[in-house]
């Protein structure tokens, strides 16, 4: 059952964590969970919790977290899904986490990932292989595969992950739950293990899209530059995205559209060529931030350290246990940003960025929202595509805009892991929220 | 990709590849480099991507709170001594990374 927002019964509180934490114990199968809070802990928090009067309730309060593993949770193993940081234990909380503690959150565990969110299905992780609990032998999307099943699963009310090419996006929609991706930038990323910065942002899931609005207020570090919602009577589809999508997930969409049309909303066909160059753009900015972010993690600072006798050594020993894509972005990185190269690749993929950025703008000028599908196609199967990372990134194909232009994204489920994607210009992320609370209902309709 | 470029990557990386991991990334960088050839048709120009409309520096509030504790951090090393972490050498008085290897510094 769906906590109500405020006046929960104190023995209702301890009921319902008490429950999730049961219910993590017994669908141990989903792979959902990289290390759960203690118990102990947690009884702790509770009976912190119930001594609050009423009137001193936080915004959050009561409401079950479970955190990607890319996020530091102070006293929880930090371990971004990858043996080189296994057994670091975090010693303080991301800004974010440090925000749902204040206002009466409660967070039962660290939820699993691909190894520092490089992947598409999850399956990149050190650790385990997170299952759809809404498809069975389907992956649940990555990188925040864990995030998205623990939701889907109702092991917690709300997932909080990071979105850097659709990370919470298409999860959200292989297991049909609702998402949202903030304008990149607004909120904070301490404690966030970077995958690519220019790019990451703070995104979360639920069930329903309930409490968005809430946490955005809440996480939001720029409120003034924040626009108010608008009422919408137009969207935009883009042709070049309408093309290459499996025949079940166009048909889904396009029942989706005229639905909308049906509710009164005006829906204008734009063309934008330049699509063709989205995906490899974000490829090669990520490859190249990513390679430069993983130097941090030298067998000195964090988890394990393993034996060297140097530095150089220490760094080398320490890499080894890398997984296989983290290891292939992080060389990839280095070849796009050596020199004789960075012409190229990198320089082409900021030039295509910005253009990207200058049609967007314009195409939001002349309708705030666009939509799309979110993936272009349904839930694959696990070990599918796992050995040819180029059909993997292809999954990325309609998500990675909203990070290259560093705007709003939000999905909406439409049911059998297929999701429709809303999006809007940069600070537009009341209006988008609206739209998703709105339609929400109206295309899950009989 | 060659091998001898494939070898000067790793380096420049600081990754030590399995054989088998040469082999099968000497395939797949290649595939992965022609994937991005797209980005070639465009022509680089003074454009720059502005993350955020107004770029402004966001500082912190300058305000006392706990900060970490040292003893805690110090616990979480695999080898202390005399409350200090000890990591692997990072500092020679000559150039050479060869001498004196074995030692470790606090």
């Amino acid at each position: 059952m769906m906590p109500k927002k405020t006046g929960k019964a104190l023995t209702e509180l301890r009921e319902r964590t008490l429950n999730y934490l049961e219910q993590i114990a017994r669908k141990s199968e989903l792979q959902a969970f990289n290390s759960v809070e203690s118990l102990g802990k947690l009884l702790e928090r509770i009976n912190e919790l119930e001594k609050k009067p009423k009137e001193k309730h936080g915004k959050l309060f009561g409401l079950c977290f479970s955190i990607k593993d890319v996020f530091a949770v102070q006293g929880l193993p930090f371990q971004c899904s990858s043996k080189s940081l296994d057994g670091y234990i975090a010693p303080y909380s991301a800004k974010v986490v440090e925000q749902i503690l204040k206002e009466d959150g409660i967070i039962l565990g660290k939820t699993n990932c691909d190894e520092f969110a490089c992947g598409s299905s999850g399956e990149n992780s050190a650790f385990q292989t997170s299952q759809n609990p809404k498809f069975k032998g389907k992956t649940c999307g990555g990188s925040s595969s864990g995030t998205a099943c623990s939701v889907s699963a109702e092991l917690c009310d709300i997932g909080l992950g990071s979105d850097t090419g659709g990370s919470i996006r298409l999860p959200a929609t292989f297991c049909n739950i609702q998402s949202f991706k903030p304008t990149h930038d607004i909120i904070s990323r301490h404690g966030l293990s970077d995958l690519a910065m220019s790019l990451d942002t703070v995104a979360w899931m639920e069930k329903t899209v309930q409490y968005s609005e809430t946490l955005l207020n809440l996480f939001c570090e720029q409120k003034e530059k924040l626009k108010e919602k608008k009422e919408i009577t137009q969207i935009g589809i883009i042709r070049e995205q309408m093309e290459n999508l499996d025949t079940k997930v166009e048909q889904k969409i396009k029942k989706t559209i005229q639905t909308l049309e049906r509710k009164g909303l005006e829906v204008i066909e734009h063309s934008m060529p330049l699509q063709k160059i989205a995906v490899p753009a974000y490829y090669a900015c990520m490859y190249a931030e990513f390679s430069s972010s993983m130097q941090k993690f030298d067998g000195f600072k964090y988890g394990k350290q393993f034996s060297g006798s140097d530095i150089i050594e220490a760094v080398k020993v320490n890499r080894s246990v890398l997984g296989k894509e983290v290891k292939r972005r992080i060389l990839l990185g280095t070849y796009l940003t050596q020199k004789e190269e960075s012409q190229k690749f990198y320089k082409k993929a900021l030039t295509a960025r910005a253009r990207l950025q200058k049609e967007y703008t314009q195409l939001f000028q002349k309708t705030p929202i666009l939509i799309s599908s979110v993936a272009p196609v349904p839930p694959f199967g696990l070990g599918e595509k796992i050995a040819d990372p180029i059909q993997m990134y292809s999954a990325d194909l309609l998500t990675v805009q909203a990070n290259l232009i560093g705007s709003p994204a939000g999905s909406i489920s439409l049911g059998e892991g297929i999701g429709l994607q809303v999006m809007g210009n940069q600070f537009e992320d009341k209006t988008v929220l609206g739209c998703l609370q709105k339609w929400e209902n109206w295309v899950n309709a009989p | 990709m060659k091998k001898e470029e494939l070898e000067k990557l790793a380096h420049l990386a600081r990754l030590e590849l399995t054989e088998k991991e040469f082999q099968e990334f000497e395939k797949e960088l290649a595939e992965i480099l022609k994937f991005l050839e797209p980005l070639n048709t465009i022509d680089i120009q003074e454009e720059r991507f502005q993350t955020n409309e107004k770029q402004e520096n966001e500082f912190r509030k300058d305000c006392i709170h706990i900060h970490l504790n040292s003893k805690n951090i110090v616990k979480m090393f695999p080898e202390q001594k005399n409350s200090l972490a000890v990591v692997p050498k990072t500092f020679y008085k000559n150039s050479s990374w060869e001498q004196n290897s074995n030692s470790r510094r606090v």
